[in-house]
């Protein structure tokens, strides 16, 4: 008799076991969902803040007031027609060693990224901008020279371009060459 | 012991089935039990799964993922105008707990633009909820949130921005109630003609691409707005536009307003003079004339003299020259000179019919064909007498907006095909085909003839140094109440570039300028609306794909020889 009630309870166990178990499928897929919504709601919630933000780059930096920076500092003017070439062959037989030519379009005083803090538009944030420019450079010469010492380091079989002897200064040439030199020398 | 009378068997079997009974109902109890706690077991789970696993309900906006209103894009994509979510910082004055000059201090510390007397009439107003601040940033909220008054409120609405502020105001109209209507809808410009477009809940999520370039219309307004303040012009209109699509590059309307804060805008701020204005253009209606001329075979040689000895009497009505040659002109001297005696005369003998046919066939018939409800209708004249024929050829008599005149010059250059002109973007290939109005061949000798004015010509200052610019000046005086005004004209420049082969017209008019030292005290359009166009294709050309070069132009040898030039003659007598 109590052999009997066991094995009823038995299979109300394995019953109640399967049932539940039956029960947790759903119940995950539904956590799942739950976590899924929860993932495209913050995309969502990121594409918003995106969206916010480049709204207020855009609103900061608008045309009339890039114009009146430019006005300001930069004084950037439009290119003239004598600064543009044709095609390349036009470009190749360019004289830039006489000293006649002036390469305006080769300097641009343009402001590097993430110099420009989203501040309140005004003068001072313009002068700013300009010195930050000016600590930027010798920064940049360094990563170039850290990089040409870890392609020596790294002795890698580089293919060096050379550029056409005109558009470079000697000493930049002569640079080339003897890193050109030492990289070979370390392969050897 | 006696009373022991029942059978034993019988009895012992009610025991069994006693126990038995006893013993599945205890299972049952048990079963029962089990199931009872499974359920609650069920139910205590899943809340902790709720618990554990479930999003808070502020992750989840009421407007999740969805835009209410488009956004406006311009050709590359630049937004014009987008919906954002701006905080709004409001007041339950009712509710209000701490002191309320207090309170009304700190606002004022960290909201400037108002004093404290300001803000603590906000905090004493009798009513439930007010507004303190609708364009807050982020940083302002966190300020007023420190001050702890429980009756300081923040939300989030979604709010209308337009970016670039005063910039294509006129294109892109604003949004906002009216007096009548309540409801926030479009109320001009592309956001009221497209209003159905922008909301629909299932073309919102695409933007609307304008044919607007930016940049190009940041410099018109820029050239235009310096002009305007330097020559005290009334208003001032330009227009870039795209010869073969009818894409409208640029159109800028000054007195501009701000999309952003309507408040305090006047009325003239409000209107689009280049599509709602109507102006007499003057001069500049001169090359439409003589390509009818020559399209209609009026003129069949360019050597074909007409008479500008003397001012032409006509039915009591006297035709001046401003700057009177007093000889035959032949065609490109009548353009260059910019002779009102020898277009009339060639206007005269084109003929009403002919001559209205062709202004017909150019739009000026009716209102501007573009994606705007703010559009006037021109002035067409009444009656067509002869005097009405020969005035209307130089561009008194008929008025039409600058876009009109913009879109006829598009026609003049592009090889004689006139097409509406749109402001969204067409893409590459999807040109309407328009119809034609002139013939290849006259648009070719117009080209000529443009560029003519433009290098020997009153459109001197109109050249942009590689960009081959041709067009044609017009000064006409302003008609008000007992005649023309002898002060006060229309200036306008329209022009076309690169003349060889012709992309983009351009028109710059100001009204009513003030001669001054730039200008050397003149008030016509080669001192005063030439420059700017110049200006604006030096700036814009190369963007608009224009290489500029100082080896191409077109050919206009075969007319120069018809050019006569008095020995001494004075090289700038701009009309």
């Amino acid at each position: 008799m109590l052999g009997y009630a066991w094995k009823s309870f038995g299979w109300f166990l394995a019953f109640v076991a399967v049932a539940l178990g039956f029960l947790l499928v759903p119940l995950q897929v539904a956590a799942e969902r739950k976590k899924l919504d929860r993932t495209v709601s913050q995309i969502a919630g990121a594409h918003r803040d995106i969206r916010a933000l480049e709204t207020e780059f855009d609103t900061r930096a608008n045309l009339a007031q890039l114009e009146k920076w430019n006005g300001d500092t930069l004084r950037l003017t439009a290119p003239a027609a004598t600064q543009f070439v044709s095609d390349a062959g036009a470009l190749a037989s360019m004289d830039l060693q006489g000293g006649s030519t002036e390469m305006a379009s080769l300097v641009v005083p343009s402001l590097p990224d993430g110099a420009v803090k989203p501040a309140v538009p005004t003068l001072s944030t313009a002068a700013a901008a300009t010195t930050r420019v000016a600590d930027a450079e010798p920064s940049v010469t360094g990563a170039v020279a850290q990089v040409r010492d870890r392609a020596i380091e790294n002795g890698k079989a580089q293919a060096v371009a050379l550029l056409d002897r005109k558009l470079m200064s000697d000493s930049t040439i002569g640079d080339l060459l003897s890193g050109t030199r030492a990289e070979a020398g370390v392969r050897r | 012991m006696t009373a022991l009378v029942a059978r034993p068997l019988p009895q012992r079997r009610m025991t069994g089935q006693r126990h038995a009974l006893v013993a599945t109902a205890h299972v049952r109890l048990m079963m029962l039990m089990l199931l009872i706690a499974a359920g609650f077991c069920m139910v205590i789970g899943r809340i902790a799964m709720l618990g554990l696993l479930a999003s808070p309900a502020s992750a989840q906006g009421p407007n999740f993922g969805s835009l209410l209103r488009g956004d406006i894009l311009d050709r590359n994509g630049e937004p014009l105008a987008r919906t954002i979510e701006a905080w709004t910082i409001g007041v339950h004055p009712s509710r209000l707990l701490g002191d309320r000059h207090e309170i009304a201090e700190k606002l004022a510390a960290a909201m400037p633009e108002h004093d404290a007397a300001y803000f603590y009439q906000r905090l004493t107003l009798p009513v439930n909820f007010t507004y303190l601040e609708r364009h807050a940033s982020p940083d302002l909220v966190n300020r007023i949130h420190a001050i702890g008054e429980p009756a300081l409120v923040f939300a989030q609405e979604p709010e209308r921005l337009y970016p670039q502020t005063t910039m294509a105001a006129h294109v892109l109209g604003y949004i906002g109630p009216t007096a009548k209507d309540t409801r926030i809808m479009g109320r001009a410009g592309i956001e009221r003609e497209f209003d159905q477009r922008l909301t629909d809940p299932n073309q919102r999520g695409m933007p609307i691409m304008l044919s607007i370039d930016s940049r190009v219309q940041a410099a018109m307004e820029s050239e235009l707005s310096r002009a305007m303040v330097s020559f005290k012009a009334k208003d001032a209109t330009g227009v870039v536009l795209d010869v073969n699509t009818g894409e409208v590059i640029a159109m800028v309307s000054l007195p501009v307003y701000n999309p952003n804060k309507l408040a305090g805008t006047g009325v003239d701020a409000l209107r689009n003079n280049v599509t709602q204005s109507v102006y007499e253009l003057g001069s500049t209606f001169k090359p439409i004339t003589m390509a009818t001329a020559i399209d209609s075979g009026v003129v069949t040689s360019m050597s074909k003299r007409f008479d500008a000895t003397e001012p032409l009497h006509i039915g009591g009505f006297t035709i001046h020259d401003d700057h009177a040659q007093k000889r035959f002109l032949d065609i490109p001297e009548a353009l260059v000179h910019s002779s009102n005696i020898a277009t009339a005369r060639i206007a005269d003998e084109i003929g009403k019919d002919r001559l209205a046919a062709m202004f017909t066939a150019m739009g000026f018939g009716e209102r501007p064909s573009i994606e705007l409800h703010e559009r006037a209708g021109p002035i067409w004249p009444v009656y067509w007498a002869r005097t009405t024929v020969m005035t209307t050829g130089y561009g008194h008599g008929i008025a039409v907006t600058p876009l009109h005149l913009a879109n006829a010059y598009a026609t003049l250059v592009n090889g004689g095909i006139w097409r509406p002109t749109t402001l969204l973007k067409v893409a590459p290939g999807k040109a309407p085909a328009g119809r034609r109005v002139l013939s290849e061949a006259t648009s070719a000798r117009m080209r000529q003839l443009l560029r003519l004015v433009v290098t020997q010509g009153t459109g001197r200052k109109g050249e942009a140094p590689g960009y081959r610019v041709g067009g044609k000046t017009g000064t006409a005086e302003i008609a008000g109440a007992g005649g023309y005004s002898k002060r006060a004209n229309v200036s306008t420049f329209a022009a076309a570039f690169p003349m060889d082969a012709p992309r983009y017209v351009v028109v710059a008019m100001l009204d009513s300028p003030v001669g001054n030292a730039e200008s050397s005290g003149q008030t016509t359009a080669a001192w005063t609306a030439a420059p700017v166009v110049s200006r604006v294709i030096s700036r814009t050309g190369a963007m608009l794909g224009v290489l500029p070069s100082n080896s191409r132009d077109v050919d206009v040898s075969e007319l120069l020889p018809l050019l006569w030039h008095a020995p001494g003659e004075d090289s700038a007598d701009p009309e």
